[in-house]
């Protein structure tokens, strides 16, 4: 495959995590295949799907990690933290453990992931309001402490699924549109131009 | 009879006339032979003789007396005359004598002739004696004839009437006879009175035939006869109608009887269990079986034959047995009308209804049987009580029938199974045709196995909705004994699956089995759903058994099939690859426990059928199997694809690099732990199939991205950069542990490997245009892609550097993430 012949302007590695049975694969599928499963399938290490998706007149690829909640794949999981662009951070409304395991995940993403990564909250499973035990007003809490956004979503009856997905990805995009603005110094991006001469550190 | 006319009137009274008078009288018949003449003159001489001696004078009484007997006789012979001449001749005689007297003395006659007017005037006074008493005599023997008619008169009158008074009383008889016929037909006691009819006709009748009544009386037997003949038919109809009663009572008693027998042949079962194989109303059972039940004289029904014996003694008697077989199935037939209602609801308020039904027309038509075999032969012929019965159960088997076909209720249709299981055995029992019944409990039964299975397919949805495709994990050594036991699964199976050796029975909890619950759960179902079915079989005939032993086979097949393999691959549609990888490994232990289950159906069958069978939901199994084989190929390959996509290589670089691509880098990462976890379970063979497929997919990627490098750009700083990635990958292959060696994996990268290396020759054509050469070096290079890497080499741009291989240049991947962190400044370590 040539420059030219690639199908996307911008690539976007995302990070789902949150504790094991907030819905963060039910998130990704309804996301990227637009599907849902009643069934509990607990992700094995590590997943990811592609979505390609059009932020303003760019093309941009999402590569989104799906991990597995489970603690026994922390170590698996947590090497992808650094990889990652933007990262949410899911938890269930109806599950108040996973709610202030929040912090334990925040944590997480300061200690493993880089600095100027992208965060956002998501309350996942708000359409079982008979079972919520976490209001939006503690969630918004939260994220406000964390200075970081907030939605609540559901992959089931497919509330906020985009806007989670999209309020990281343009974030992000605009980062990386200002640092190529500050470093070509024009306005446009052109990264099919290749980045040669950029800074040599390894990852 | 004529008296006779013994005298006639005495008009002579002198003994002169007397001969006249005499002549005329009619001898009577019963006189007695004629005296010969010379008797009357030997009595006279007699008499002459004794009167000699006394003095003519004299005429003594005494001689009177002695003459009258020879007059008498005289009369009586009729010789009055000859008498006469007699007493003439002896007077002459006399005269003679009297004459020489004369002669000889004159004085003797002087002397004599007083004497002689004595005698005369003797005489003379005699004759008027004898004419008096002749007289007399006519008058007393008058008397005596007419007293003697008036007897014989009395006589004949009484012999009349003794005659009459004989006959009277015959008569007498007669009517009381009839009376008493009468009587008895009021009695109702019908075979005397048809008794008394035949002594009436053929006896006392003939006495009296003369007499009017007696002819009224003969005229009205038939009719008696025939008012006896429909008496006793209707009493003896009335008496079977009034059985409709008993019918119940007498099925009851049947059933009664055939399950305690059945409760005998289950103990015997027990004390031998070699009898098992053998049914109820098998021979085998029926040589065991020791019974005296009298269907119709036992402890709850007593119904005596008695009426319908006389009734068919009478109409043997008359000869009219044929009238009344015909009339009996007649009536046997009309009665049949009401044994089974056409309507019948078998809601569970009225399960008491079907039985009450089966009761009837098994008490019906084993009194029909009864009947049958205890009467005479021909009176009830086996075959009408057949064709009863089966049309009787056919009407029967149309109203069950009707009403199975909205049966909801599986409750329901287990007691009328049970139910109608009783009837069918009882009525074997007396060797009733049950083919029809046996019909449709077989109907009943693939109803019966309809809700079994309709049941397994809603709890086997419920299940695998709840079924979050994981392997189970069992806490306790309880729970692992049950799980194991229901899908078969050994210690050996655990290892075979990659488990430690002695890690299934260390005893250590939890564990962790590599099936989903939805294994246990269905096996623990299906072998349960066997019993079950083979169980709703307790009562069924060996022939039927055999039937539904095969539909139970079928409908095990189909729910593996339909229900169970189907759904498993319908979700396999899913992209969750833990769930693909997941449903392969269950649809392979499915496949892995079909023969057990294959075994269950054998083992449990009633019959002897045990040879092995094999399920076609084996091969299905097997076919679902690749086909989540080729899904996870599938998925294993989109993931490839995935990270192929976010190749970016540039051709026309001049820095070369020794580090791979970091797309192959997170690749090989992500690889490297799905392949050990989520692919870990699966089998070696499958794991092989899908790692070839996934290198062989990526190696022909890797080169199509070569192949399609942008003429005249590519440098060979970049070329080497690509071959640092195909190393990595290389090396990457050699590092998967598969069991059977990495020898295939390691060959799909070859063809890449001859073509890079090719490339990067120098002499290029030259090398391969040698076939020896060519053959040992680039054998797997196709001539057309060899074309194009001549025409590739043609143009590659050589290195402004001579860098090669430095390794402190960064590879020019990841420049979006350089972009990014260079942007948020992040630390690199």
């Amino acid at each position: 495959m040539s420059h030219s012949q690639r199908t996307y302007d911008l690539l976007i590695k995302l990070l789902l995590i949150g504790d094991s049975g907030v819905g963060k694969s039910c998130l990704l599928l309804r996301f990227c295949e637009d599907q849902f499963t009643p069934s509990f399938i607990t992700t094995i290490g590590i997943d990811f799907k592609i979505r390609t998706i059009d932020i303003g007149n760019q093309r941009v690829k999402l590569q989104v990690w799906d991990t597995a909640g489970q603690e026994r794949f922390r170590t698996i999981t947590t090497a992808y933290y650094r990889g990652a662009m933007g990262i949410l951070l899911v938890y269930d409304v109806t599950d108040e453990k996973s709610f202030n395991n929040i912090e334990n995940w925040y944590q997480n993403v300061q200690s493993y992931a880089n600095e100027g990564v992208e965060l956002i909250l998501v309350g996942n499973k708000c359409d079982l309001d008979e079972k919520r035990v976490v209001s939006t007003e503690q969630g918004q809490a939260l994220a406000d402490k964390f200075g970081i956004p907030f939605l609540e979503a559901s992959s089931k009856t497919n509330i906020n699924v985009e806007e989670c997905f999209y309020s990281v990805a343009t974030r992000i995009r605009d980062t990386v549109a200002k640092t190529k603005g500050n470093e070509s110094g024009s306005g446009g991006i052109n990264i099919a131009e290749g980045e040669e001469n950029s800074a040599s550190k390894c990852c | 009879m004529k008296i006779p006319n013994v005298s006639t009137p005495p008009a002579v009274p002198s003994l002169t006339t007397k001969p006249l008078t005499v002549t005329k009288t009619k001898p009577k018949a019963k006189e007695e032979p004629q005296e010969p003449p010379q008797d009357m003159s030997l009595h006279l001489q007699q008499l002459m003789l004794s009167t000699d001696n006394v003095q003519n004078n004299s005429f003594s009484e005494d001689f009177l007396e002695q003459l009258v007997p020879i007059v008498k006789d005289a009369i009586k012979t009729k010789r009055t005359g000859e008498l006469l001449d007699r007493l003439d001749g002896i007077t002459r005689l006399q005269d003679r004598k009297l004459e020489q007297l004369c002669e000889g003395g004159q004085g003797d006659y002087l002397v004599s002739m007083p004497k002689l007017s004595q005698i005369r005037s003797g005489a003379d006074r005699q004759r008027g004696a004898l004419q008096d008493l002749n007289f007399r005599l006519q008058q007393s023997g008058g008397q005596l004839v007419t007293r003697k008619k008036r007897l014989l008169e009395a006589r004949t009158v009484r012999e009349n009437l003794d005659t009459a008074i004989e006959t009277v009383e015959s008569c007498l008889q007669v009517l009381e006879l009839t009376n008493k016929t009468h009587d008895l037909i009021k009695a109702k006691k019908h075979f005397a009175a048809l008794k008394s009819l035949d002594d009436l006709q053929n006896v006392h009748l003939k006495e009296v035939s003369d007499y009017g009544f007696a002819r009224m009386i003969n005229d009205s037997v038939p009719q008696l006869t025939s008012l006896v003949q429909e008496d006793v038919v209707n009493d003896t109809f009335k008496w079977l109608s009034s059985l409709r009663s008993v019918y119940p009572a007498i099925g009851q008693a049947a059933f009664q009887e055939t399950e305690r027998l059945r409760q005998e042949w289950r103990d015997e079962v027990h004390r031998n269990p070699e009898l098992a194989r053998y049914k109820f109303n098998s021979p085998i059972e029926l040589s065991y079986r020791s019974s005296s039940f009298d269907p119709i004289d036992n402890h709850s029904v007593l119904v005596e034959l008695d009426p319908l014996y006389e009734c068919l003694h009478i109409h043997h008697t008359l000869r009219k047995t044929d009238v009344f077989i015909k009339k009996f199935d007649e009536f046997r037939r009309s009665h049949v009308q009401n044994i089974v209602p056409t309507v019948a609801s078998m809601s569970s308020a009225s399960e008491d209804g079907v039985a009450e039904i089966l009761q009837n027309l098994a008490g019906f038509c084993i009194l029909d049987r009864t009947i049958s075999s205890r009467t005479t032969k021909g009176f009830r012929p086996q075959s009408d009580v057949d064709d009863l019965w089966i049309s009787l159960s056919q009407k029967l088997m149309g109203t069950l029938g009707h009403e199975l076909a909205s049966v909801q209720d599986q409750a329901v249709l287990v007691n009328l199974k049970a139910q109608l299981g009783l009837f069918v055995q009882t009525m074997e029992q007396y060797r009733f045709d049950t083919v029809n019944v046996g019909d449709f409990l077989l109907l009943s039964f693939r109803k019966f196995s309809q809700f079994l299975i309709s049941g397994f397919d809603k709890d086997f949805n419920t299940g695998i909705m709840e079924d979050d495709t994981n392997k189970i994990t069992i806490h306790d050594a309880d729970r692992y004994e049950k799980i194991t036991r229901a899908c078969w699964w050994t210690p050996a199976d655990d290892e075979a699956a990659g488990g430690k050796p002695g890690a299934a029975t260390d005893g250590v909890f939890p564990k962790t089995l590599p099936f989903s619950p939805i294994l246990p759960l269905c096996c623990a179902k299906i072998t349960h759903l066997i019993h079950q079915h083979y169980a709703f079989l307790d009562e069924f005939n060996v022939s039927e058994v055999t039937q539904t032993e095969d539909y139970v086979q079928q409908a095990m097949d189909s729910l593996l099939n339909d229900i169970i393999c189907d759904t498993l691959l319908h979700r396999l549609m899913t992209t969750t690859r833990e769930q693909i990888v997941q449903i392969l490994i269950d649809l392979q232990q499915f496949e892995r426990v079909i023969p057990f289950i294959a075994q269950s159906i054998v083992d449990g069958r009633p019959s002897q059928r045990k040879s092995k069978i094999t399920l076609k939901a084996q091969k299905k199994f097997q076919q679902a199997s690749a086909k989540a084989e080729s899904r996870i190929f599938e998925h294993v390959t989109q993931t490839v694809d995935n990270f192929m996509e976010l190749e970016d290589y540039d051709w026309s670089t001049t820095v070369s690099s020794d580090e791979p691509s970091s797309y192959l880098d997170e690749m090989v990462n992500f690889l490297t732990i799905f392949f050990n976890s989520t692919l870990a379970d699966l089998p070696f063979a499958i794991k092989n199939y899908v790692y070839f497929g996934a290198f062989d997919h990526l190696a022909s990627s890797l080169l199509q991205i070569l192949l399609n490098a942008p003429r005249g750009l590519i440098t060979t700083e970049a070329v080497h950069n690509y071959n640092v990635d195909i190393q990595y990958m290389e090396q990457f292959v050699t590092t998967l542990h598969l069991d059977g060696g990495n020898a295939s994996l390691s060959t799909t990268f070859i063809e890449i490997r001859q073509c890079l290396d090719l490339l990067m020759t120098n002499e290029l054509s030259k090398e391969y245009n040698n076939p020896q050469i060519r053959m040992r070096r680039y054998d797997r290079i196709k001539p057309e892609v060899a074309q194009q890497l001549m025409d590739m080499s043609q143009t590659m741009k050589q290195p402004q550097s001579p860098q090669i291989g430095g390794g402190t240049q960064q590879k020019p991947t990841s420049r979006f993430m350089r972009m990014y962190r260079n942007a948020s400044g992040a630390h690199e370590p």
